[in-house]
């Protein structure tokens, strides 16, 4: 027999091994055939076109030869779903914690999936989306930014539509007085509608949203008219079908003919909006909602040709204003400078003042991913430390399989075929798992996730895609580990050694305790932080306060009826005996002060001049919500001159460069070319959202405020007296729908986000902790049973039961020791930047730190010590009977 | 009688022809010459394979040769079967065709 391959000159090898990654059943002796053929077609043309035909063949061959290497790999592959389901089913612990493990991870994934895909997919649906852009203005004050607002200025959208060529197109929008209550007079409905924008023509041009009837760029370019969506057309017309051109009123002074219908927003869209004000309705408030270079609250997009530069046209943009800028400056103080910003990265990536409503986070949306991938990583890592770590029982078999002939690579194959099987049977209770879950997760994280990835084959093809890559890469260490052993030692009977695969285990192990401990300290982190910004003195009395939002319908047409029925309704309300006082003002806490104007002392240049928040107020303002006065005193009405007067809280003295409360008392200051005394300066409290520093703020006298009127009551039959509450309104202002909220709980919603993220992550963090658990004690499972005999003999030996389960667990102390010692800088880095978001925030405590690694160490002692506790205190006779 | 696929058939022909000295070369190269199918070596390993697995044909193994580089030639040879089988297929193949009405010559 001839076993030297004596090669003829110049066979290119190579194509021969290509053929062979297709085939498996091409054996030596067949694929002489092609040697063979080649040598002969060197006679008949020569080497180069033997070569060539050689290739042809073998490249030729290539689809058939793989046709069927598939039809016999179905025959094998039959035989290795057989050889699963008996392991499956043999070894109970195993795979029941594989497939427990695999699919709560899987479960998890999905839901994340879900919540990423809609975070990311916002603004998504517009066609021009690449192209559409936001033009947002900073203001600079003395150097220093002092605004960044989510707006602009009222005359940047149609200046650089009209000197850029490359600005296809611009809408402008503003919320400014456009909200209000909208009736339907015949049919006497009325509502209060807050999502209303004043909007100019090309609001559907620039974005996708779709136009059910009427024209609207006809209809958005003349006075009074509006657009309405579907469902407000249903509400306010029901089973007219055809709102066109009927009228809504407004206010009660003003009636607007709707003049198109446009379907819903869709919830991925950063604004949304129930009703559409034609711009020029907005002219009524003057022409600086046109033309002024220092009003902001305009949100303005534009639409840019294919290709443009943002970053280059910002900076033209700005080059451009100049002069207007300076003529800014000179006038109010500070200087605005434009902003582009791509409408796709507003949800995530937007976080001014201003924003129409409150985005979403991109670090929130990281932080899920990193959750999805521990969670999923977890389980994956238990499938690799169980099945190396259970490698004897399987050995045997691989001994019998390769002495009958068995490839490695097919057992290979055959052990990642029985990886994916687990895996796919986990996808599918995964699936089943989050359909019966889902609905209680969205109760207890008060979330609307709904599975509806379902229809979209792209996320099939992730999700399968996810399975395969991760299956792959954690059942492919496994296979190739079991694969490995040698038939001879295995089938003597020789013990495998199960030191091999242990350095690794252990590192695995200890990235699971990692990854536990992280999130088990952001999780307490999260919390404390939760329970810190509810439980924070704000400074004021927020409790047993309702809000009623304010008439703005009004018969009054004069300044002194509309003063006259605030006084009469506010003193009629104070009859009843569960009112304590009430008081009117602009904004009440709780709420962005949007309102914002510069001031100076009047010593100062109006090159000193900066912006403060602006709450106008009534008497009994500083009284009812409880606030300090720290020098000076409030409003009071046995001082006529309150009406030039001004009270500004401590932020705002330390702005307008006093250096203590007392020293302030009696200076001027001017605000909006008025002179105003200061008379108190009020402590600091929060009047927004703890993520907010404490704002500078001027708060004046006026009776002519239309905001919110907030009620104080006792603590007694809140129904009751909110029906009296209610028949007084309806008695004074007729017309005009009783809305009202409760202060406190208007504080609680501004960290909805942040509870859901609580616990969300809370949540996740549980599973992965659980999952880990899991494979933990799976592990020690296996690991136990292998040293069964160890510990006999220690035993007989005279090794105490103590002593045997110090053994047990010792390697374990010291893994839990290091991966603390791994997780607590990263979790500390992650925590940071997280609390980085709030200007009231805790600092980050030992003790959580303590505690992530005092749980992660109780739970695995308890898991590990209780199996190393029944195999220490087994009889030594049981385990050793056999030898 | 469990027909055999068309592929299956021509190669099942040839090699039953070429009597004792089908292999992988010389089966195609009949092939080529009979039919001018030019097939490749890929194509008819599989229904060689069929064949055999199906037990109308066994493989013996040959001599290595050179210029084989080394390497044996597989043989292969109709069981008794699979002459059994090319039997039937002639019947059929006849009774099929025999009826047949000629074409219409071309000019």
């Amino acid at each position: 027999m001839i076993n030297k391959k004596t090669t003829y000159p110049g066979v290119p090898v190579i194509a021969e091994r290509i053929l062979k990654l297709f085939s498996d059943d091409l054996e030596n002796t067949k694929s002489g055939d092609f040697e063979e053929e080649y040598n002969e077609n060197i006679k008949l043309y020569g080497v180069k076109k033997a070569k060539l035909l050689y290739r042809r063949q073998i490249l030729k061959s290539i689809p058939a030869a793989a046709g069927q290497s598939i039809y016999r790999s179905l025959i094998m592959f039959k035989n290795y779903l057989r050889i699963a389901y008996r392991n499956f089913a043999n070894n109970k612990v195993f795979s029941s914690i594989n497939i427990l493990g695999l699919s709560i991870g899987m479960a998890v994934c999905l839901v994340i999936i879900q919540y990423v895909v809609r975070e990311m997919s916002y603004d998504k649906f517009h066609e021009n989306g690449k192209n559409i852009f936001r033009l947002r203005t900073d203001s600079i004050t003395d150097g220093k930014l002092t605004d960044s607002g989510a707006d602009c200025v009222a005359a940047a959208g149609k200046a650089v539509f009209e000197d850029f060529p490359e600005v296809l197109d611009y809408v402008k929008l503003s919320r400014t007085s456009a909200g209000g209550i909208f009736a339907h007079k015949e049919r006497k409905l009325e509502f209060r509608e807050e999502r209303v924008y004043f909007a100019t023509s090309s609001m559907f041009n620039i974005f996708s949203f779709e136009m059910l009837l009427g024209d609207a760029e006809k209809a958005l370019s003349e006075p009074n008219n509006i657009l309405i969506s579907r469902s407000i057309a249903e509400k306010y017309f029901k089973e007219d079908n055809d709102p066109i051109g009927k009228s809504l009123s407004f206010n009660g002074v003003l009636d607007y003919s709707v003049m198109g219908v446009f379907e819903d927003i869709p919830d991925e869209s950063h604004m949304k909006f129930d009703i559409l004000t034609s711009f020029p309705t907005m002219l009524r408030y003057g022409d600086w909602v046109e033309n002024s270079w220092a009003y902001t609250t305009f949100y303005t997009y534009l639409l840019l040709k294919d290709g443009t530069d943002p970053v280059d046209l910002e900076i033209r943009i700005n080059e451009s204003i100049k002069s207007q800028v300076e003529e800014i400056r000179k006038e109010w103080g500070f200087k605005p400078v434009l902003k582009l910003q791509h409408l796709q990265d507003i949800h995530l990536r937007s976080n001014h003042v201003r924003e129409i409503e409150q985005n979403g986070d991109f670090r929130l949306v990281y932080f899920m991913l990193i959750i999805a991938f521990f969670v999923l990583g977890i389980a994956w890592i238990n499938y690799i430390n169980l099945s190396t770590a259970r490698s004897l029982t399987r050995a045997k078999e691989v001994g019998v399989r390769k002495v009958m002939g068995a490839f490695r690579y097919q057992l290979i194959k055959q052990f990642l075929t029985e990886f994916m099987l687990l895996n796919l049977i986990a996808a599918a209770i995964s699936i089943m798992i989050m359909q019966i879950a889902l609905p209680y997760f969205n109760a207890f994280t008060d979330m609307h996730i709904s599975f509806t990835l379902w229809l979209s084959a792209s996320f099939w093809a992730g999700f399968i895609l996810l399975i395969l890559t991760g299956g792959l890469l954690s059942g492919f260490y496994p296979a190739i580990f079991l694969s490995s052993f040698r038939p001879i030692s295995i089938l003597k009977g020789k013990l495998i050694n199960s030191v091999k695969g242990r350095g690794l285990r252990k590192g695995l192990v200890g990235f699971q305790f990692a990854s536990s401990v992280l999130l088990i300290i952001c999780t307490l982190t999260v919390q404390q932080q939760l329970r810190y910004l509810q439980k924070k003195d704000l400074g004021i009395d927020v409790e047993q306060t309702l809000i009623l939002k304010g008439a703005t319908v009004s018969a009054d047409r004069s300044r002194e009826t509309y003063v006259k029925r605030v006084e009469t309704f506010k003193n009629e309300l104070q009859k009843n005996p569960s009112v304590i006082s009430t008081s009117i003002s602009n904004f009440v806490p709780s709420e962005d002060v949007w309102l914002i104007l510069g001031a100076r002392k009047v010593t100062d240049t109006v090159e000193r001049q900066k912006e403060y928040h602006i709450m106008r107020v009534d008497h009994d303002f500083f009284d009812l919500y409880d606030m300090e006065m720290i020098s000076g005193r409030a409003f009071s009405k046995d001082f006529q001159s309150d009406e030039r007067a001004v009270i500004v809280n401590e932020t705002a003295l330390d702005h307008l460069g006093f250096s203590d409360p007392e020293s302030a008392l009696d200076q001027e200051i001017i605000m909006k070319n008025n002179e105003f005394k200061i008379i108190g300066v009020v402590k600091n409290y929060n009047q927004e959202s703890l993520k907010e520093a404490f704002e500078p703020t001027l708060f004046y006298l006026t009776d002519l405020i239309r905001g919110r009127c907030a009620i104080k009551l006792n603590t007694g039959n809140i129904s009751e007296t909110i029906s009296y509450i209610k028949n007084t309104w309806d008695n004074y202002y007729p017309g005009n729908p009783f809305d009202y909220f409760f202060l406190d709980e208007n504080y609680h919603a501004l960290y909805d986000s942040e509870r859901q993220f609580g616990k969300m992550f809370g949540l996740f963090a549980l599973f992965a902790i659980i999952i880990a658990c899991l494979g933990l004690f799976g592990l020690s499972y296996f690991t136990t049973i292998q040293r069964i005999k160890e510990i006999g003999i220690r035993k007989v030996l005279g090794a105490s039961e103590m002593s045997l389960v110090r053994l047990l667990t010792r390697e374990l102390t010291v893994i839990i020791a290091v991966s603390n010692i791994i997780a607590w800088p990263a979790a500390g880095f992650l925590m940071v930047k997280w609390l980085q978001e709030f200007a009231f925030r805790i600092n980050l405590s030992w003790k959580v730190f303590f505690t992530g690694f005092a749980v992660t160490f109780i739970i695995a002692m308890i898991t590990v010590g209780y199996q190393s506790l029944r195999a220490a205190l087994s009889n030594p006779v049981n385990s050793l009977r056999h030898e | 009688m469990k027909l055999i696929s068309r592929t299956e058939e021509i190669i099942l022909v040839t090699v039953y022809k070429l009597g004792k000295k089908a292999y992988g070369v010389a089966i195609s190269d009949h092939i080529a010459q009979k039919t001018g199918l030019n097939w490749k070596f890929g194509s008819i390993y599989s229904p060689l394979g069929r064949l055999v697995e199906n037990g109308y044909l066994r493989a013996i193994e040959g001599e290595p040769t050179p210029e084989r580089g080394g390497r044996r030639k597989i043989y292969y040879e109709p069981t008794e079967s699979g002459i059994k089988a090319l039997k039937e297929i002639q019947k059929v193949n006849s009774a099929v065709w025999i009826d047949m009405p000629g074409f219409e010559t071309e000019k």
